[in-house]
């Protein structure tokens, strides 16, 4: 009965576990979601998403929205040198998200948009 | 030759990215001039000064004669001729010597007087040497106005008796004029073998300002700058404007560019010991002088010098894809990351004068 009664709980902690990691593995959608998301305008007017600067298409060479320089694609199917360097990725991260939703973005935040990016 | 130079070297200094064509025809100009000096002394009669050049009294006696329609040939340069010839031959190496630690001392630091010139001793040479272009305009337009009063008052073509050599008989004729068909060949000969090395190899500029310019450690700037525009030379902007960048990292022309102290300082030092008050270029050296002593700008694009410089360049070539703004240093300056912005290094796009096509999307 005893042995029931642990098989049972390992059983089901074993599919909480396989669902939560689930929920928590990298959703492309949402990620998708967020990218193309826009959150208010500068104070020059441009509405504030990623796509302001890396264009909408992201296989195509971006553009700085103040400096005009361009941009790298961040797909990496055009661009393979792209999610090679993690400290360059946080950075970005870091720097992008602060611009974009004024604020740093949650870690599940940043793993949706990296696994929607490395989905192109 | 001379006349050819002349004219070539004052066309070519009115457009500033014709630099490269203006320090080879000035050159040139230069050279022959220093030729037709050596020729004054040591030439054959006919050439040399002493043999045409009157006392003042002999030259006011045949203006005067002139203007009575009675003055007399000679077979050389006339009195009135032959000190204009010594005025102009004067004023004209005294140009191409200005010309020459102009070169030296501010425009590339290149040149035989490169490195004993500093930019500021340059800047006030460059003012002389474009009075003295103008005198020696002046001087130009009275000599040929010389030429054609004796042409028409002796009814003889002078400018080609230049060329021949051959001068209807006159006062002091007794000289025959030699021929020098191979000194010709070889000054024809000499101008090409230094043509040909001058836009093939080009001059090279002072080994110290080059190492100046490179010898800086600036990977991180590099770096950190240009990944969202490019890495401006610090040389642009002096001091005071680098330390209040630095100060306002947070909130840089509305980013904030969330970099560590540990990053931010080298580059702060980078730029305050490379700043404009530490660089001996132009560009340093003019749009330093052009603020005034409590202006700090922010913007490369704020300083005078650079409004001034940059009054004619059209919406159209801002605005280009090739160019996307004055932020865009390099699109037309291809010396641009060495901070040198020479006056020939200036190349705006040619294809801006053809329709411009656009990449669909």
């Amino acid at each position: 009965m005893k042995m029931k009664t642990s098989l049972c709980t390992a059983t089901l902690t074993a599919i909480l576990l396989a669902s939560s990691s689930l929920v928590w593995s990298a959703d492309k959608s949402a990620g998708e979601a967020l990218w193309h998301q826009s959150f208010g305008k500068t104070e020059a007017g441009e509405i504030k998403s990623c796509t302001t600067c890396h264009s909408q298409d992201l296989k195509q060479v971006g553009r700085h929205i103040t400096t005009g320089k361009p941009i790298e694609p961040m797909a990496v199917s055009v661009n393979p040198q792209r999610y090679t360097d993690p400290e360059k990725i946080e950075k970005w991260f870091k720097r992008n998200c602060k611009w974009t939703l004024d604020r740093e973005c949650t870690q599940t935040e940043k793993e949706n948009i990296l696994a929607y990016l490395k989905s192109l | 030759m001379l006349a050819a130079a002349f004219i070539a070297s004052w066309v070519s200094s009115l457009e500033e990215h014709l630099m490269k064509i203006h320090v080879y025809t000035g050159s040139l100009f230069l050279g022959l001039a220093l030729f037709r000096i050596w020729r004054g002394f040591l030439g054959p009669i006919p050439y040399r000064f002493h043999s045409f050049l009157k006392p003042f009294n002999e030259v006011f006696g045949y203006v005067f004669a002139l203007f009575r329609g009675q003055a007399p040939r000679f077979a050389g340069h006339n009195p009135a001729g032959g000190w204009s010839v010594v005025g102009l031959l004067t004023l004209g190496a005294v140009e191409g010597g200005l010309g020459l630690a102009i070169m030296g001392g501010e425009e590339h630091r290149i040149g035989p007087l490169r490195g004993l010139i500093d930019t500021q001793t340059g800047d006030l040479l460059s003012e002389i040497h474009e009075i003295i272009a103008i005198l020696l305009l002046l001087g130009v337009v009275a000599h040929l106005t010389g030429v054609l009063v004796e042409s028409l008052a002796h009814k003889e073509n002078l400018a080609a008796a230049m060329v021949h050599g051959h001068k209807l008989p006159g006062v002091g004729a007794e000289e025959p004029m030699p021929s020098h068909w191979g000194l010709a060949l070889f000054l024809i000969g000499m101008i090409g073998v230094g043509s040909a090395y001058y836009f093939k190899i080009g001059l090279a500029p002072a080994p110290e300002t080059l190492a100046m310019l490179k010898s800086n450690p600036k990977q991180a700037w590099v770096k950190e700058c240009g990944d969202c525009h490019f890495a401006f030379p610090p040389s642009l902007l002096p001091v005071r404007s680098w330390n209040l960048l630095f100060t306002q990292t947070a909130k840089h022309f509305g980013e904030n560019l969330d970099l560590d102290q540990e990053i931010l300082d080298p580059l702060q030092k980078f730029a305050t010991k490379n700043a404009a008050e530490q660089l001996d270029s132009e560009a340093a050296y003019k749009i330093l002088h052009s603020l005034a002593p409590q202006e700090v700008p922010l913007r490369i694009t704020e300083t005078p010098y650079w409004i001034k410089k940059h009054a004619e360049i059209s919406k159209t070539v801002w605005n280009a894809p090739q160019v996307g703004g004055p932020v865009q240093c390099p699109a037309c300056h291809i010396d641009a990351d060495t901070g040198t912005f020479d006056d020939d290094a200036i190349h705006i796009p040619l294809q801006l004068k053809s329709p411009l096509t656009h990449k669909e999307k």
